[in-house]
């Protein structure tokens, strides 16, 4: 009878093991100060979340090159969200168990929402690299701020931008859009104040993000032919959206995506080249005018081969936003005294297309904006505000 | 013989239970947050595998949609919390009410038609699918954004600052179900389960009501995954159509009667038990190398499957009663 209770008890006790095995981190208050990331490195948003920390890890070289802070090095740690609501709260305390000092994360809002509770919860700072729900910051929360621009920042954004791509005989107004909380986001926010433009909205297309084809969304959108299509969506959707409409050779009069995930990347240009001249996108962007940005742009192509994606800018900045503080906090090991730090951040010399980095109470920064992308000739050019434009040589 | 081998099996089941149950007792002494975490996430899946233990495990009517539940009992007391000031408590009742009604409602079409076996768990699957389309496109039920539940810590609210609090809630629900289903299972009830599980068309000639057991299996199984829902919605704070109405929620509920043992008492439990410490143990052991923990999760379920059919628990009764015979 013993015997054959044998292999539970055996499999109970390893699995007690290790599991308490797992649990055990070193601290350390001397040596290197660390600095979690969360995202997706595993599932269907891997490449995204992988080039977060590519651009992350660069900041962290750059910071260390110039002697770090005060002389202490930083460690970014790196922990895979898996995707999902556990395996992101998982992971952030895992990483606040390793002695972290800030969290940095976590690019889609659902994982976002859950580790800015999990930093308020063990009150350790939260540096949004990427996610954009609006509610996201409403809680009340102490410890998390944004540094990118939300879904109504976007929106607003693309209402003001307008004027720059706006023509008087342009009548009616198309969206077509992915519909998780992003798409449905911005299209819904757009269509209900673009009316005050003048434009009719004549079409509201949402789509899952998954999906395999668009073909009948754009025979729809060819017989709408509105005068201003409006898609909104994430690289692979919206890469075969363009791929339907130009292989149809369906000419619509004007296409501007707003923080579209395919307009404004690299790979799309190399892709379909001139084809998609005289597209515009209101996105994330580098300032064209800051050395630092060019440094970043050169170091990425240098190490990982390929252009920054553009969602990335936000990693390497949530680096740069966190060593500031770092530098300016009387303890860097205490996370408390990180976060009032980041509280009264003010960076004027930073990479990104706007003002002052500096964080309102909710933990918004307050000069977020995104730019006016226009591809020519292949190429992206930003064309407003025109402080950001870029300069034809 | 026969006498003796039952009562060796209930021993052993007996001896497992009460192993996991002074385990998760301790566990909450001994770990801070993250372990916490992880031990909250084990209990999580072990409740969902129980939920689908007693539909598909015991009465074998096959599921694949068990996120259609969850998600309803996520949304139900969500939405009563946010728009109508509802206590999630009682919010937790409703949802458990609803997913009960609607699992009725789907087992009552599907063995109308006299559908089984994989086809009856398409039809879960494509129930479970329906919802989330519905409620992602529905402006009342928040649609994409889906709900954010604020943080207050109170107990009225089911929101606590101390995790451990929330550690004991979902012990203490996967402990109720457990109990429930042993006890079920001794009865009258349980044994008509698994009657039909075994052969419906013999046991509904030997007088057993077949279509009003599989509905009361599909009810009782409903309601516990719903419950599953809302505290998964109070802990992590955050619901949206694509987080509890996926299919990786379903798939989180058979997972662990598979490596377990469905059909078997302490089977999700192992189960759950043995999968979510090996991820977390890959993920630490295997840091920078990403993916490494679905590989092992994919072997182990691909092992499993072939020479491991009746799970952890199944193959050691299984040869208690082979040793025998």
């Amino acid at each position: 009878m013993r015997k054959h209770r044998k292999p539970i008890f055996i499999v109970a006790a390893l699995l007690l093991l290790s599991m308490l095995l797992s649990g055990c981190g070193g601290q350390d208050d001397t040596g290197t100060i660390k600095i979690g990331s969360v995202h997706p490195l595993t599932g269907s948003m891997a490449y995204e979340g992988q080039a977060m920390v590519n651009a992350q890890m660069i900041a962290i070289d750059k910071i260390n090159a110039e002697g770090g802070i005060n002389g202490r090095m930083l460690e970014l740690v790196v922990r895979d969200s898996l995707g999902t609501s556990s395996g992101a709260a998982n992971a952030a305390l895992k990483l606040t168990n390793s002695g972290v000092v800030a969290l940095t994360g976590t690019y889609t809002s659902s994982s976002a929402q859950v580790v800015s509770r999990t930093a308020e919860k063990t009150k350790i700072p939260l540096v949004i690299t990427v996610a954009s729900s609006d509610n996201l910051l409403s809680n009340g929360y102490r410890y998390t701020f944004r540094i990118q621009p939300s879904v109504s920042v976007f929106s607003k954004n693309f209402l003001e931008y307008m004027e720059y791509f706006i023509t008087p005989d342009m009548k009616t107004v198309a969206f077509i859009y992915e519909n998780s909380n992003y798409g449905t986001g911005i299209a819904d926010y757009i269509s209900s104040h673009i009316e005050e433009a003048g434009l009719e909205v004549v079409g509201m297309l949402a789509y899952p993000a998954t999906t395999s084809t668009l073909s009948s969304e754009v025979t729809r959108l060819a017989a709408l032919d509105p005068d201003l299509l409006v898609p909104i969506g994430y690289y692979s959707d919206q890469t075969l959206l363009m791929k339907e409409i130009l292989e149809r050779g369906i000419h619509f009069n004007k296409i501007v995506g707003c923080a579209n995930g395919a307009f404004s990347d690299a790979k799309f240009l190399r892709t379909y080249g001139t084809e998609v001249d005289g597209i515009y996108d209101i996105n994330y962007r580098y300032n064209p005018n800051s050395e630092e940005a060019q440094y970043m742009l050169d170091t990425y192509r240098e190490v990982y081969g390929e252009d920054i994606p553009v969602h990335a800018i936000y990693g390497y900045e949530s680096i740069m936003v966190i060593a500031d503080a770092l530098k300016r906090c009387d303890n860097p090991d205490d996370p408390e005294a990180v976060r009032d730090a980041i509280a009264t951040s003010e960076i004027t010399e930073h990479v990104l297309p706007q003002g002052v980095i500096k964080f309102d109470e909710t933990g918004e920064n307050i000069n977020s904006a995104g730019v006016l992308v226009e591809i020519r000739e292949g190429k992206h050019v930003i064309v407003y505000p025109e402080e950001y434009a870029d300069h034809e040589e | 013989m026969e006498g003796e081998i039952v009562v060796k099996t209930k021993r052993v089941e007996q001896g497992t239970l009460l192993i996991l149950l002074v385990i998760a007792l301790i566990f909450p002494l001994l770990s801070e947050r993250y372990m916490l975490s992880v031990g909250i996430s084990i209990l999580i899946m072990a409740l969902l595998g129980q939920s689908w233990n007693i539909m598909s495990g015991y009465a074998g009517q096959f599921s694949f949609g068990h996120a259609a539940f969850f998600g309803l009992g996520a949304y139900t007391s969500s939405i009563l919390y946010i728009d109508f000031n509802i206590s999630p408590w009682v919010g937790m009742i409703a949802g458990m009410c609803v997913a009960a009604l609607v699992g009725v409602l789907i087992g009552f079409l599907s063995f109308r038609y006299k559908l089984r076996g994989d086809f009856f768990a398409l039809v879960t699957l494509a129930f479970a699918e329906i919802l989330r389309v519905l409620f992602n496109n529905t402006k009342a039920l928040k649609g994409a954004t889906g709900i954010l539940i604020p943080y207050k810590d109170a107990w009225k609210e089911f929101q606590f600052a101390n995790d451990r609090i929330f550690y004991f809630i979902i012990l203490g629900m996967v402990i109720l179900a457990t109990l429930f289903i042993g006890v079920m299972s001794r009865r009258k009830f349980g044994i008509f389960l698994i009657a039909i599980k075994e052969n419906q068309e013999a046991a509904g000639s030997l007088g057993v009501p077949v279509l009003q057991y599989k509905l009361v299996a599909m009810a009782i199984s409903a309601a516990i995954a719903a419950m599953a829902g809302t505290f998964y919605a109070q802990y992590y704070g955050f619901i949206d159509p694509t987080v509890v109405f996926v299919s990786s929620i379903s798939v989180e509920a058979i997972v662990p009667c598979i490596i377990g043992g469905a059909g078997t008492l302490g089977g999700p439990l192992l189960g759950a038990l043995v999968i979510i410490p090996l991820q977390e143990l890959s993920n630490n052991l295997f840091e920078g190398i990403n993916g490494m923990n679905m590989i092992i999760y994919g072997v182990l379920i691909v092992l499993f499957v072939v020479f491991c059919r009746d799970g952890i628990y199944g193959t050691v009764i299984r040869r208690l009663k082979g040793a025998r015979s």
